[in-house]
């Protein structure tokens, strides 16, 4: 009876009646998933052995049984694989975590360690210099693009640009996810008619800046 | 070679011709290499995609104030849940570098092939004696109920105050409380019967200021009587962004910041640019900087609440508060141009008593 239990009512059988059975089954059939998933992101930071990978797997089960199973309470969705991708998420999300952690340990973390503060202090200024330049570059496209951008598409086109020029995403990336509807193609074909758009106009006002004379052109453009 | 405009190139020409792109016909693209104007125009453009080409970065960073739940980047990644939140959280990932790696590390989660029926690891929860106590505990947790809380005395007084409720219902007092608004009346009305905090709590009366936090002689009838309404509403909407609000500003009064700070995101996911929201966050990170000392958190108070004093300039309850998190944070001329500002708002009453004796106390120290 239990194993055939769709995942919805088996979750509401957990959380909503606190039903030990249902949890056994629960176990049962997402335990594999946690596992293996934490093991997944063990094996990426080299941590090696069961007793790290059990304790993680324990640490998940704690993130689950918080504010009395809040999180599985708060779950919703439809489909039937949404619990056991939801739960690959929370387990590498915990065990990305612990093995942060353990890395920063290993490291030295915690410790302050003494920085020469003449050095620190040029490159300090140097580094703010540039970030200063950047910073007001990035508004400057960010303005252009809100005027490129018009109708019901205008946040999905700029999100898109952003995540391809500032986060460092491919097309094929941003293409997977859900919510744009766009293919691989529509996203390189949107990304080239709005950069084309924005250089444009980025060397249009830089030029007539230039032809202004000094003091009135952005130096950053 | 004519320098007259017609000749020149085209704006789509001169895209094509820095794109290196083979649909500009030979002639044009000459021109375009012997033409000064249409040279210095096309070195232009690339100057400028190369600045843009030099924006793109892969480095993590850490999480602002305004950044979603990791765990909750998994609808995106999936397209469930709603799409104008999505969106919202989308465009919020393309200009953070920290929600951008989650977002991106999500997908690879859920990407990464992994089979629910492949054999699990040899561990100790994964032998049948191991899962039985995992299943034990887990239906421990369960049978706690929603929204009780880690802390034991929390779920005790719902508990008491549920039993004092049926007592008054029996008796036909029973007090209508299934609206926020009236929620939100019993927290303030707690606050000031006991008040523990700094800043002023919103709907608030006025109330002297006590020493004592969180502790169970503070517990009053109808903070009890709030928590178990809250509790109730909850478990019937568990979204509902005015609920999650109140029971925030329940956990501020148990001094439980962190928990508070979590409700009020999820609030603000479904209501982002809403004052009172964001003043109810700048509380909870000023009573976490009281708790942890945190120079940081106190900074972010005051961020959110000047985001929240946008929408609302002249609030009285905010320019207090302002105020305050001014004076924790040294800033002593800026604090005493917030009190005078208030007291101009505000120019009777118990807080203004109040703000009359900060103001000279924070002159006091400035000198």
């Amino acid at each position: 009876m239990w194993t055939e239990l769709p995942p919805a009512k088996l979750l509401n059988l957990c959380v909503q009646r606190a039903h030990q059975d249902a949890w056994q089954e629960f176990v049962r059939r997402y335990h594999p998933v946690i596992a293996n998933s934490v093991a997944r992101i063990t094996n990426q930071y080299g941590i090696d052995g069961p007793q790290a990978v059990e304790d993680i797997v324990q640490e998940v089960y704690l993130k689950l049984c918080e504010k009395s199973c809040k999180i599985l309470r708060d779950f919703r969705e439809d489909r039937e694989d949404g619990l056991f991708a939801f739960l690959k998420v929370i387990s590498a999300n915990t065990a990305r975590d612990r093995c942060q952690a353990m890395a920063a340990l290993k490291r030295g973390g915690g410790k302050l360690v003494p920085l020469d503060s003449h050095d620190e202090a040029i490159t300090a200024e140097g580094e703010l210099s540039s970030r200063l330049a950047q910073q007001l570059f990035l508004e400057n496209v960010e303005t252009i693009l809100a005027g490129l951008t018009q109708g019901p598409t205008a946040e999905r086109d700029q999100s898109v640009f952003w995540l391809y020029y500032r986060q460092g995403w491919t097309a094929r990336e941003i293409a997977d996810i859900p919510v744009f509807e766009l293919s691989a193609k529509g996203v390189e074909s949107l990304l080239h008619r709005l950069v084309r758009q924005v250089r444009l106009v980025l060397e249009r006002t830089t030029s007539t800046a230039s032809t202004e004379g000094p003091g009135t052109a952005n130096p950053f453009l | 070679m004519s320098d007259a405009p017609h000749d020149h190139l085209t704006d789509d020409e001169l895209s094509l011709l820095t794109e290196g792109d083979p649909q500009l016909s030979t002639d044009r693209a000459a021109h375009g290499l012997e033409c000064p104007n249409c040279r210095k125009r096309a070195d232009g453009l690339r100057e400028q995609q190369r600045k843009l080409d030099a924006l793109r970065r892969t480095e993590a960073s850490r999480p602002g104030p305004d950044c979603p739940e990791r765990d909750s980047w998994w609808m995106v990644a999936r397209g469930t849940g709603p799409r104008d939140q999505a969106q919202m959280m989308l465009a919020h990932a393309a200009r953070c570098a920290h929600c951008s790696t989650a977002l991106r590390q999500t997908i690879g989660d859920l990407e990464a092939e992994i089979d629910d029926h492949a054999p699990t690891l040899d561990l100790p929860s994964s032998s049948a004696a191991g899962q039985e106590k995992l299943a034990r505990n887990l239906t421990e947790a369960a049978r706690l109920g929603p929204h009780t809380g880690t802390s034991r005395f929390r779920w005790t007084w719902a508990v008491a105050a549920a039993g004092i409720m049926a007592i008054a219902s029996a008796a036909g007092l029973f007090l209508l409380l299934n609206r926020p608004e009236q929620v939100n009346g019993l927290l303030a009305q707690a606050y000031q019967e006991h008040r523990e905090l700094e800043l002023r709590f919103p709907e608030a009366g006025y109330g002297p200021i006590r020493v004592e936090r969180g502790t169970s002689r503070n517990r009053s009838l109808p903070l009890a009587q709030a928590e178990a309404t809250i509790a109730k509403e909850l478990g019937r909407h568990p979204e509902e962004a005015r609920w999650l609000q109140a029971n925030g500003r329940a956990l501020l009064l148990e001094w439980r910041p962190e928990e508070a700070i979590t409700e009020f995101r999820k609030a603000q996911a479904q209501m982002p640019a809403d004052p009172s929201l964001l003043s109810d966050l700048s509380a909870a990170y000023f009573e976490k900087a009281q708790i942890s000392g945190t120079p940081a958190d106190f900074e972010t108070a005051l961020d959110l609440l000047s985001q929240a004093m946008e929408h609302n300039p002249r609030d009285p309850v905010m320019l207090f508060n302002r105020a305050v998190v001014l004076d924790h944070l040294s800033r002593y001329d800026q604090a005493i141009q917030a009190w005078n500002e208030f007291l101009q708002v505000e120019p009777s009453g118990g807080w203004t008593e109040e703000a009359r004796s900060r103001l000279a106390d924070v002159k006091e120290r400035s000198r």
